[in-house]
């Protein structure tokens, strides 16, 4: 036990190296009083006691050296404090024990250990340490066994002429890394996570920093910033940056790749593991506040391709100041999934299945858009409920914000645009193949010659159409169109309603959208049932949001009422019809408000028959009054298939799913006549019940076309 | 002494020539009609705050068994004046068509108020108050439904004070809904108290 013996040589308790401004002057030093003790052999234990060395940006306090001199020279060291300067950081009681020392011309400490506390744990690191005097070089390895649940090594030389520092993180838990890092008080940002990080870092400086390089490959990175805006989960990313200074300019050149794990940047949803993302980027920090990027690619597979430069100034917000994107393709469905659908939530588009590709460029200044043109291949749209279908869409988007381009090019023609589709379907009406041609800028689009878009079995010929404000609620399209008859069989097919023959169509003049309403200046026309039909007061809101309101008024004039039961299996009935419904509202495309009245024409000269079961029918629908069915099958009116009437007519004004019933004239005991008949057999039809169930009107009269064999009973009460 | 007199006369002047508007507001029924709609809308979800509310009731301190049983005496003495309020039509195609949409709805929304990811605000609608509590590829369908969720609970309110004939009741009634949907959560679900603060029930 040399190192206990007495006789061991006191060097004075105290050396007060003051003021010693260079951290090589003070090893320096410390280095030449080992070389001189290490000329007396004879002593074998030396005691030094340092009370304060000061170097560039750090100062140790209270160190004590304790060497034993024997055949190999073991040295231990204790620093009582370290504070780094710059960092405004402290260390305490920190032990480095070198399992043997070689005191010559370079100062080498081999087989050492280093205890020091960070951050509340307490950390071993093992390694050597080596001064050069003559050159004052300082050659570092060290390394911590266990860091984190991994291992960390340092490695580094510092010299008169430069340094280099290479760090290698080996299976760290980013958790308690992170945890290390703020008891160090790092400022980081407040970020949650947990993770693995498998890292080499170097860097590289004569005085100051002059190069960075880091690849580091993190798994299982499951992290989020505190309101959940940012995220990932089970992420698995690659990195490799490097980092030179050039002048006052830093230039980098990074790649980083996402092969699986999921990301979340509000709004937007990246599945790496669906659509692997891959970046390189390469430009210069130019200052603090300004990033050049002067050439980036992405790659996210099977939804976006791009390349180009962006300019990004950090002062106050994120700011790109210039980017220009060259897209080279955007992929459907993942394009759509990762980048449009998170931004069409709450809307028609929220859920669409979509197909096909599209290229372009973009051109965005200062946070916002300026230009952009896209060409579209054979894009495929479906939202599922037939609201929204558009089958092979082709053709190029040119856009620019007039207000705000400063291109030289803006003050020419604005470009045109042209897009054609296949087939598709708005609000379940089927249209054909058709291209429409038109000029975008700004906030409006604008029509450039007519088109003709086949609508079901007839044909819309949109003459001129114009939007203003496009996106914002004050959004207002005009337009002229003329409708080609459409057959109604048609149009009844596609809303579900029960089938009936005629065509419509008309002039679709002053369409208007105003705060979200789309009304109609002009009447819609048809012929139907050897009559006609208008619709007017037509006004649309919110078509393709949750809710749509529809309302109109239709007048009918003249109808042929054999055809129209024939065409509803009701019961025949001859003569003629005319009529109203005026005030009618559709919610979600249900009626929930009407004034409807249909009667014989006042000056009506047709053959009136009525049959045996339209009376059953007509006289349930008017309260059912007992026993309309068995007068007709008793007696000698079952000898007749049919009755003559002088006229028939019946009102229904539907209120809160209440349909309120009346006649053509009131009846005694206050009924209301339905059919006033003529002749012999004479019948009449009355009605009882002024309140009607709507849903279940609703349900019977359907079954009732359906069976052919009505079964109209009269209504409960409705509520 | 002059100057009081001018005063009062001015201030006399001023009542004369003001309006009373009388804006009546049935709150009771309201409470009713609002109701009635969460436990369309909540099912089950809306009948385990009440019960519970019983139980706590008669666990509570005796004080407030008495008063409560002094309330139920009065009311029977003193008819209360909501008794003679007419109810709120509630029951029109749409709203009840809305109703149904929120029901559905629920169904799916019920996992978001479970885990504490969405709450119910104080100005009746809901909100995603800790987003970290969504899994990732579900944060997005999460944003619609409360999205769309709100969309409906403001037509609702509308529809209501449209309804009834008074399109100007339609912040009452939210306020109402407001209220009622807080009471009624379940225990566990997450609400905001007045001052805009989350608590959990």
């Amino acid at each position: 036990m040399i190192d206990r013996m007495p006789t061991a040589l006191q060097t004075p308790a105290s050396m007060h190296f003051a003021r010693r401004r260079k951290t090589a002057t003070a090893i320096a030093l410390f280095a030449l009083g080992m070389g001189g003790m290490g000329v007396v052999r004879a002593i074998e234990h030396a005691q030094l006691g340092v009370e304060r060395i000061e170097g560039e940006g750090w100062v140790l306090e209270n160190i004590a050296v304790d060497m034993n001199l024997g055949a190999i020279t073991r040295a231990q060291v204790t620093i009582a404090r370290v504070h780094l300067i710059s960092a405004d950081y402290v260390l305490r009681n920190i032990r480095l024990a070198c399992g043997s020392v070689e005191v010559g011309a370079t100062f080498v400490c081999e087989d050492g250990a280093v205890t020091l506390t960070v951050g509340g744990v307490r950390q071993q690191w093992r390694g050597r340490l080596a001064y050069d005097r003559a050159t004052q070089r300082l050659d570092l390895d060290v390394r911590a066994p266990s860091f984190a649940g991994g291992t960390v090594r340092v490695r580094g030389n510092f010299a008169r002429n430069g340094w280099r520092i290479r760090g290698t993180l080996d299976n760290v838990a980013l958790e308690q890394a992170l945890d290390v890092a703020r008891k160090l008080e790092v400022s980081l940002p407040d970020v949650a996570g947990s993770g693995r990080i498998t890292a080499t870092l170097e860097a590289a400086g004569t005085k100051d920093p002059e190069y960075f390089e880091i690849d580091a490959r993190l798994v299982d990175l499951s992290a989020n910033n505190t309101d959940g805006t940012i995220a990932s989960d089970a992420l698995v990313l690659h990195t490799r940056s490097t980092f030179v200074r050039e002048g006052n300019q830093w230039r980098f050149d990074v790649t980083a790749n996402a092969p699986s794990g999921q990301a979340y940047f509000e709004p937007i949803f990246l599945d790496f593991g669906q659509h692997a993302f891959e970046l390189s980027a390469e430009g210069s920090l130019q200052s603090r506040d300004e990033i050049l990027v002067r050439r980036f690619d992405v790659d996210h597979a099977d939804a976006l391709r791009a390349t180009g430069s962006i300019r990004l100034d950090l002062r106050n917000e994120l700011l790109v100041r210039d980017a220009r994107v060259d897209v080279q393709s955007l992929q459907f469905p993942g394009a759509y999934t990762s980048y449009l659908q998170p931004f069409l939530l709450g809307g028609a588009f929220a859920s669409l299945t979509t197909s096909g590709r599209a290229a372009g460029t973009v051109h965005v200044a200062n946070n916002v858009p300026r230009r952009f043109a896209f060409e579209i291949g054979d894009l495929n749209v479906d939202d599922g409920t037939r609201k929204l279908v558009v089958e092979g869409l082709s053709g190029r988007i040119a856009w620019h914000d007039d207000a705000n381009d400063v291109e030289p090019s803006s003050s020419a023609e604005p470009e045109h645009s042209f897009l054609r589709w296949r087939a598709g379907s708005l609000l379940n009406l089927a249209f054909g193949e058709a291209e429409v041609r038109f000029v975008a800028s700004g906030r409006s689009f604008r029509l450039l010659e007519p088109t003709h878009i086949p609508v079901l079995d007839g044909r819309l010929d949109v003459e001129r159409l114009r939007v203003e404000d496009f996106g914002r609620p004050t959004m207002a399209v005009d337009g002229d169109a003329e409708l080609q008859p459409i057959s109604v069989t048609e149009l009844c097919r596609a809303f579900g309603w029960p089938e009936f023959g005629g065509k419509l169509g008309g002039t679709i003049s002053q369409l208007r959208m105003r705060d979200g309403v789309v009304t109609l200046g002009t009447a819609l026309e048809g012929q139907v049932f050897d009559g006609r039909i208008s619709i007017r007061d037509l006004r649309l809101e919110d078509a393709l949001r949750a809710w749509p309101r529809f309302s109109a008024s239709i007048d009918f004039d003249n109808l042929d009422l054999e055809l129209v039961t024939q065409a509803f299996s009701f019961g025949r009935i001859t003569g003629r019809l005319s009529g109203q419904i005026d005030g009618l509202q559709l919610f979600n495309w249900r009626p929930i408000a009407f004034d409807a009245r249909f009667y014989t024409p006042p000056n009506d000269r047709s053959r009136r028959r009525i049959s045996q079961r339209a009376v059953e029918n007509i006289g349930s629908i008017g309260g059912g009054r007992a026993g309309v069915a068995a007068a007709l099958s008793s007696g000698f009116l079952r000898f007749f298939d049919e009755f003559r009437y002088e006229r028939l007519g019946l009102s229904c004004r539907l209120e809160n799913d209440v349909c309120h019933i009346d006649g053509i004239a009131p009846a005694p005991h206050g009924g209301y006549y339905i059919v006033k008949g003529t002749g012999l057999p004479r019948i009449d039809v009355i009605g009882g019940a002024h309140r009607v169930d709507w849903p279940r009107l609703v349900r019977q009269l359907i079954e009732a076309t359906k069976s052919g064999g009505p079964t109209i009973g009269s209504a409960p009460n409705p509520p | 002494m002059r100057r009081t007199a001018l005063k009062l006369v001015a201030l006399c002047m001023c009542l004369s020539a003001c309006v009373t508007i009388n804006v009546y507001f049935p709150a009771a029924a309201a409470e009713k009609a609002a109701d009635r709609i969460i436990e369309d809308v909540w099912g089950e979800d809306a009948r385990k705050s009440q019960s519970d509310k019983r139980t706590q009731l008669f666990e509570a301190d005796p004080r407030r068994v008495l008063l409560a049983v002094a309330g139920a005496v009065l009311d029977l003495l003193v008819p209360a004046a909501h008794a003679q309020q007419a109810d709120l039509n509630i029951s029109t195609p749409v709203i009840k068509q809305i109703t149904q949409a929120m029901e559905d709805r629920h169904a799916k929304l019920k996992q978001y108020y479970e885990s504490g990811a969405i709450g119910l605000t104080r100005d009746g609608l809901v909100e995603i108050r800790d987003q970290n509590l969504i899994p990732l590829p579900e944060r997005n369908s999460a944003r619609k439904l409360v999205a769309d969720e709100n969309a409906d609970r403001a037509n609702l309110y509308r529809e209501i004070a449209n309804a009834n004939g008074h399109p100007e009741w339609e912040m009452d009634i939210r306020r109402t809904f407001a209220e009622r949907w807080i009471e009624r959560a379940s225990p566990g679900w997450y609400v905001q108290d007045q001052k805009g603060q989350w608590t959990k029930k």
